[in-house]
């Protein structure tokens, strides 16, 4: 399992970068974190002329506190979206479920920009970027795209970043006050790719009636999907039994799952509906707010 | 773990840290890959096959020998042109075996090709650049499918699928069914899976003056692959050294199947030119080196109206992959003297057919033949249980051996020695608390919430015999004088002129602590610091002393490895003795050996250390004994005494040298949403006499009943209907990770010195253990938690929610 | 810039400045075993999941056979053979020794590594969470059990430290 003959580049600054992704885009390929580029090198299910090892590219590795969203670099480590205060503060989701990638030495390697450009429906990041609705900056030469979830993750295990584009950064909506969520997931084994896994964040009222609701579940398509329809139905109810209930079920019919080796599509289709209500019945509760401390 | 009581012996018996742990916290153990090559040795990688069933019509090889870098390319066809012969087996059968495919692949993952290049990268490149071009075949996958005469033929030469079928009979079976008051079937599924040691294998191959070969591979024994490695190379024994590296990276049975690589490698060293190596990845070990087989199990009981099984009728089905690889059908038959497992049942009549299809062979694996076969009984004795209206602890009271009845010899042959077995069952109960559990799960059960409690016993056998594997062939047509038996194993200890014992195993140790345990044995002996003993562990087939039963597997190093090396430490002490008193002019009998010295008896002062001795026989020939050989060296053999026979014109054998026994009682939590099966307490109670090294025997149960909750709720090695492994990565084929261990509550029975009539430590295997116990009782818990009955491994949540679906639909049609 | 396929690598290794030329498609793995010849850092799965590979890279664990050797230059790296020279390392030693936390041993370096990043960093951590963090190494002798409690114990023990 000896990695396939390939090249190196490692620019210090972007602009090289994004020059060497234009002038030999079709050949090569962008290595950050490499978690999970290298497997598929190893396996000779991925053979690029060229790696361009944006490491050392500073201005992905910085974390912005803008007014409304926070800005990650895309080099940003799992570990750190865990660690960091301001991530903490304003875009607590993103740990919580980061919590959940891989295991350690995988976290401390692995890249929120290569995550989100593997494009996995059952990766955590994925699914937390389309619940939150997070944008994407895209870059290329002369370039910048600003691209919205729903219109950056196109299929199974494909983004819409062009071959000689990059993903620089990735903005996430600050949250909302009074706004509870919770992450859960089912997987064979702690780290392992979920089976399935659900993420609910709901912004209530002072009458504790719903006043936004996002509700997005892993690992049922080609995409994180986001239940709209739940969504919707959620929208100025309050957490009773009831609602969970009633949102869980519209989730178990909305979701249409393929299964595979280890979750059929009826397991998978059940389970969507049992995380669901697993995840709202914990957000009626208090949510995971708390989480860290 | 605490030391327990006070010991006659100072260092046996008690925890000390292991001497092999002080390399590997380093980083400094020597396992295969660390080996050091002679210059000029090259790296090897295989093409293996995409198809699972295919005739090979061409290969084209002239793009990757041009690779830069690549020394040789060697197809099947090259192999059988340098004389190789096909990989002799116990089976009768025409299905040639060879280690690299010829005319036709059989599985998913067969060597086609070898590429030997200056590095494993570029034999990689250059494989990739090789062009075969298949005829593909149906491909035969199911146990059944397999039985089918109407499927596609694996091996044309043979015409069908079969390997083996044999019918045996013990007592009056058909006499006992007549009298059963009830009689319960069932039908068994045990998947194929694979202990997958983290270290991969490794084979080095080096020809020296043309006809002799020294391969250096992480080969765990038994050295009876020995001969049938050098008859498929040609050459003689003596011209065949195998060297093992001290240190291997796990095994579990695996590593006994790595020797058709080894045959390979010599074969591809040879026709290069050059010493190869070769260093297998996840990918192939996952796909082609060996697992256990898939069984299917067809279990009558006859039953007697309090719930007695008079009588067993076993179909048992193997599927052993592409070819039958020795050792199997080992697999169908390593349990014959324990067929009836711990219970009374004289009357047994069981099939045995080995059937082969397109997936990787098998080979041994943790619980050789014996997991699968108590997943089907302990199902089937909680099936009985249920029938009769007893509880499941009670069924299996009423059916264990009494203590009363030891030494017991079973109907197929076995020879259990000792043991109480009801009372390690109490004993388990106990520590599990099972009452408690009871209420437990009645208090659960209200709630609505899905527990279970299950029990599983067994009989554990160490030592294979030898011998066991001739009941392959019927009485009439085994050879005279080519019948099998024993299971020897040697040892080998040196004292040099300064008294430094070095003490030489030929035993592979694959991280079980042999170096440890015989320096604890010789310290007691000798009276000295296991510290200051040296253990030398691996093994070199032309430099040490060895058998063909050599090796680590069969859980086998307590009763004859260890054994062994006490006798060859005790023989060392009687010279030195011998010595002595010649030296003091005293009567042998005078002379004892105390605290590292011998001495006078009642005048201390007129002794002689073990360094002044070991000065005298190795500088002062005069001063020995008229007619004593000078120096201090000892080797020895030892073979359980009870294995000196094979199998009889009755087809009885028996077929370890040790049996130990087991309970095992867990209670298991389902989600009732999620279907994932938690162990809320695992209780495990092991009878194995003498425990030499407490700390060594609990970390064989821990790892033990890992393989085995492996098996219950994860491992499976999966293929689809057109033969492709679907577990071909370690995210696909999924072992128990640190967050899936439960914490075990392990307690021992206590050892009466001089109980266990055949081995002379009185310690009994226990390297398998609860692999062959907690399939079942985990098996049992989730039946017992869901209300269903289980017939299938391993119960993933996947499973689990479609079988409580169907049974949900049953019972709302039935209403 | 031109792409390459050999790369001179500077890097930090157990605390010795080290520089060679690799070829660009070496894993750090095989450049630590072939190249280095430092033979403590085993292989296991080459593709992320067994953990066997594990070392500390700028002081936090990384697979070496999902890191290229050049992406390593620059940076520095402690195997095994380092582990004895962290803060905590020959404590991890001392306790896998004394729980008998291993027995082939093949997978312990990976352990060990991760190990004593996690000890240093997670100084409260709970037994639940001293199996999520090794829960990225695979050990099939042990049973996990052993390894926790001597993970365990180095932990207690940094407790017993603070209270003196």
């Amino acid at each position: 399992m000896k990695f396939p003959p390939t090249r190196y580049l490692r620019p210090v600054v972007l602009d090289q970068a994004l020059d060497a992704l234009n002038q030999y885009k079709g050949s090569i390929k962008v290595l950050a974190g490499g978690q999970s580029l290298l497997p598929l090198m190893a396996m000779r299910l991925a053979d690029p002329d060229i790696l361009l090892d944006i490491n050392d590219l500073a201005e992905l590795q910085e974390i912005r506190d803008w007014e409304n969203c926070v800005e990650i670099g895309a080099l940003i480590r799992h570990q750190r979206l865990i660690d960091d205060p301001v991530i903490q503060q304003h875009a607590p989701v993103l740990p919580l479920v980061a919590r959940h990638i891989g295991h350690l030495a995988i976290r401390h390697r692995g890249t929120i920009g290569g995550s989100l450009v593997h494009c996995d429906p059952a990766a955590e990041l994925p699914l937390a970027v389309q619940a939150l609705d997070g944008e994407m900056l895209v870059q290329s030469v002369g370039q910048t795209r600003i691209l919205p979830a729903g219109k950056f993750f196109l299929s199974y295990l494909m983004s819409a970043v062009e071959p000689h584009e990059m993903l620089t950064a990735i903005r996430i909506p600050k949250l909302m006050a009074h706004t509870r969520f919770a992450f859960d997931e089912v997987a064979g084994r702690t780290g392992d790719f979920a089976l399935v896994s659900a993420l609910a964040i709901v912004t209530l009222d002072d009458d504790a009636s719903i006043q936004v609701a996002r509700l997005a579940i892993g690992g049922v398509s080609e995409v994180p999907f986001r239940v709209y329809e739940a969504e919707q139905y959620l929208t100025d109810a309050k957490l009773t039994p009831e609602v969970i209930d009633g949102a869980a079920s519209i989730v178990h019919q909305a979701v249409n799952p393929e299964g595979d080796l280890h979750a059929s599509a009826n397991y998978r289709r059940h389970l969507a509906g049992v995380l669901t209500s697993r995840v709202l019945t914990r957000v009626g509760v208090k949510g995971d707010l708390s989480w860290n401390r | 773990m605490a030391t327990s009581g006070k010991q006659s012996s100072q260092w046996t018996g008690r925890s000390i840290p292991r001497k092999e742990d002080l390399r590997l916290l380093q980083g400094q153990g020597q396992f295969m890959a660390d080996i050091a090559t002679r210059p000029g040795t090259k790296e090897a990688a295989i093409l293996r096959s995409p198809h699972a069933h295919a005739r090979i019509l061409a290969i084209d090889v002239s793009e990757a020998v041009a690779v830069k870098g690549v020394v040789s390319v060697v197809t099947g066809q090259d192999v059988l042109a340098a004389g190789a012969r096909p990989l002799v087996v116990a089976a009768p059968v025409p299905a040639d075996y060879y280690p690299i495919a010829v005319e036709k692949v059989r599985y998913v993952g067969e060597p086609v090709a070898v590429v030997v290049a200056r590095t494993r990268a570029i034999a990689e490149d250059a494989a990739a650049k090789i062009k075969v071009s298949y005829d593909p075949l149906p491909a035969v996958l199911g146990i059944e499918e397999a039985l089918d005469p109407g499927s596609a033929v694996l091996h044309d030469a043979l015409g069908h699928n079969v390997a083996v079928h044999r019918h045996l009979r013990y007592g009056d079976p058909d006499g006992a069914f007549k009298e059963a008051a009830h009689v319960v079937t069932g039908r068994y599924w045990y998947p194929k899976v694979s202990s997958t040691p983290i270290e991969t294998y490794g084979v080095i191959a080096t020809w020296e003056q043309g006809d002799t070969v020294t391969i250096w591979a992480n080969f765990q024994g038994p050295f009876s692959m020995h001969p049938v490695m050098a008859r498929a190379l040609g050459i003689g024994q003596h011209q065949l050294r195998v060297i093992v590296p001290p240190d291997i990276g796990g095994a579990f049975g695996i590593k006994i199947s790595i020797y058709p690589y080894m045959v390979l490698m010599a074969l591809v060293a040879k026709i290069a030119g050059v010493p190869v190596r070769w260093l297998e990845d996840r990918l192939e070990a996952l796909a082609a080196s060996s697992s256990g087989t898939d069984r299917l199990t067809d279990l009558t009981a006859a039953v007697s109206n309090v719930g007695k099984v008079i009588a067993w009728r076993m179909r048992l089905v193997d599927n052993v992959g592409a070819y039958i690889r020795a050792p199997e059908p080992g697999s169908l038959f390593r349990a014959t003297g324990n067929l009836v497992s711990g219970y009374q049942t004289q009357n047994l009549d069981v099939e045995a057919i080995a059937v082969m299809t397109n997936k990787c062979p098998t080979g041994p694996n943790r619980g050789y033949g014996v997991s699968a076969l108590y997943f089907a009984m302990e199902r089937h004795m909680d099936k009985i249980a249920a029938l009769v209206g007893k509880d499941p602890a009670e069924i299996r009271r009423i059916n264990l051996i009494p203590h009363s009845m030891m030494p017991y010899r079973t109907p197929s042959g076995g020879y259990y020695d000792s043991g109480d077995y009801l009372a390690t069952l109490e004993r388990a109960l106990e520590r599990a608390d099972y009452d408690q559990l009871r209420q437990q799960q009645q208090e659960a059960r209200r709630q609505g919430r899905l527990f279970g409690i299950g029990i599983a016993v067994g009989v554990d056998p160490s030592v294979s015999n030898m011998g066991y594997i001739d009941i392959v062939e019927p009485p009439e047509d085994r050879k005279p004088h080519r019948s099998k038996s024993g299971s020897g194993q040697g040892s080998h200890v040196q004292v040099d002129a300064s008294g430094g014992v070095t003490i030489t195993l030929s035993t592979c140790a694959q991280g079980q602590g042999h170096e440890t345990v015989a320096a604890q044995l010789a310290a007691d002996i000798l009276g000295v610091d296991p510290k200051d003993i040296r253990v030398i562990g691996g093994m070199d087939s032309s430099t040490r002393n060895w058998t063909i039963a050599t090796g680590a597997y069969s859980s086998r190093f307590a009763a004859t490895g260890a054994v062994a090396t006490f006798s060859a430490v005790q023989q060392i002490r009687e010279k030195l003795l011998d010595i002595a008193s010649h030296v003091f002019e005293a009567d042998r009998d005078d002379v004892q050996w105390v605290s590292g010295r011998a001495e006078v008896k009642g005048v201390p002062a007129r002794a002689l250390t073990l360094k002044q001795l070991a000065g005298i026989a190795h500088w002062d020939v005069a001063s020995l004994p008229p007619g004593m050989e000078p120096g201090l060296a000892v080797q020895t053999y030892f073979t359980p005494p009870t294995l000196g026979e094979s199998v009889d014109p009755e087809d009885r054998v028996n077929s370890s040298g040790t049996y130990g026994f087991m309970a095992d009682v867990v209670a298991v939590e389902v989600d009732s949403k999620t279907f994932a099966v938690k162990i809320h307490r695992y209780a495990t109670v092991h009878d194995i006499g003498k425990v030499l090294n407490p700390a060594i025997v609990e970390g064989q149960i821990y790892g033990a009943a890992l393989h085995g909750i492996g098996a219950a709720l994860l491992e499976e090695m999966v293929y689809d209907d057109q033969g492709q492994l679907l577990t071909g990565t370690f995210m696909d084929y999924v072992v128990p990770s640190a967050p899936d261990a439960p914490d075990l509550i392990i307690d021992h029975m206590d050892y009466a010195e001089g109980s266990s009539l055949t081995t002379p430590l009185g310690a009994k295997g226990v390297g398998e253990s609860s692999t062959e116990t907690a399939p079942a009782a985990l098996a049992n818990a989730v039946s017992d938690a869901l209300g269903i009955d289980i017939n299938q491994l391993p119960m993933t949540p996947n499973r689990l929610f479609h079988w409580f679906l169907q049974r949900e639909s049953l019972i709302s049609q039935e209403v | 810039m031109e792409p390459i396929s050999v790369v001179t690598v500077d890097m930090i290794i157990n605390g010795r400045p080290q520089q060679y030329e690799v070829e660009a498609r070496q894993s750090l793995a095989d450049f630590l075993r072939d190249q280095v010849g430092i033979l403590g850092t085993h292989i296991g799965c080459e593709h992320g999941v067994c953990g066997a590979c594990t070392v500390l890279m700028d002081g936090v664990p990384v697979r070496s056979c999902l890191s290229l050797a050049v992406s390593a230059s620059g940076h520095e790296i402690v195997t095994i053979e380092g582990v004895k020279d962290l803060p905590l390392g020959q404590r991890l030693q001392q306790e896998f020794l004394e729980h008998h936390a291993l027995q082939c041993g093949f997978c312990t370096p990976g352990i060990l590594t991760t190990m004593a990043h996690f000890v240093a960093h997670y100084p409260k951590a709970t037994e639940e969470e001293i199996r999520d963090a090794l829960s990225g190494n695979l050990c099939r002798c042990t049973g996990y059990h052993n390894i926790i409690a001597a993970v365990s114990a180095v932990i207690s023990s940094r407790h017993d430290d603070a209270k003196r």
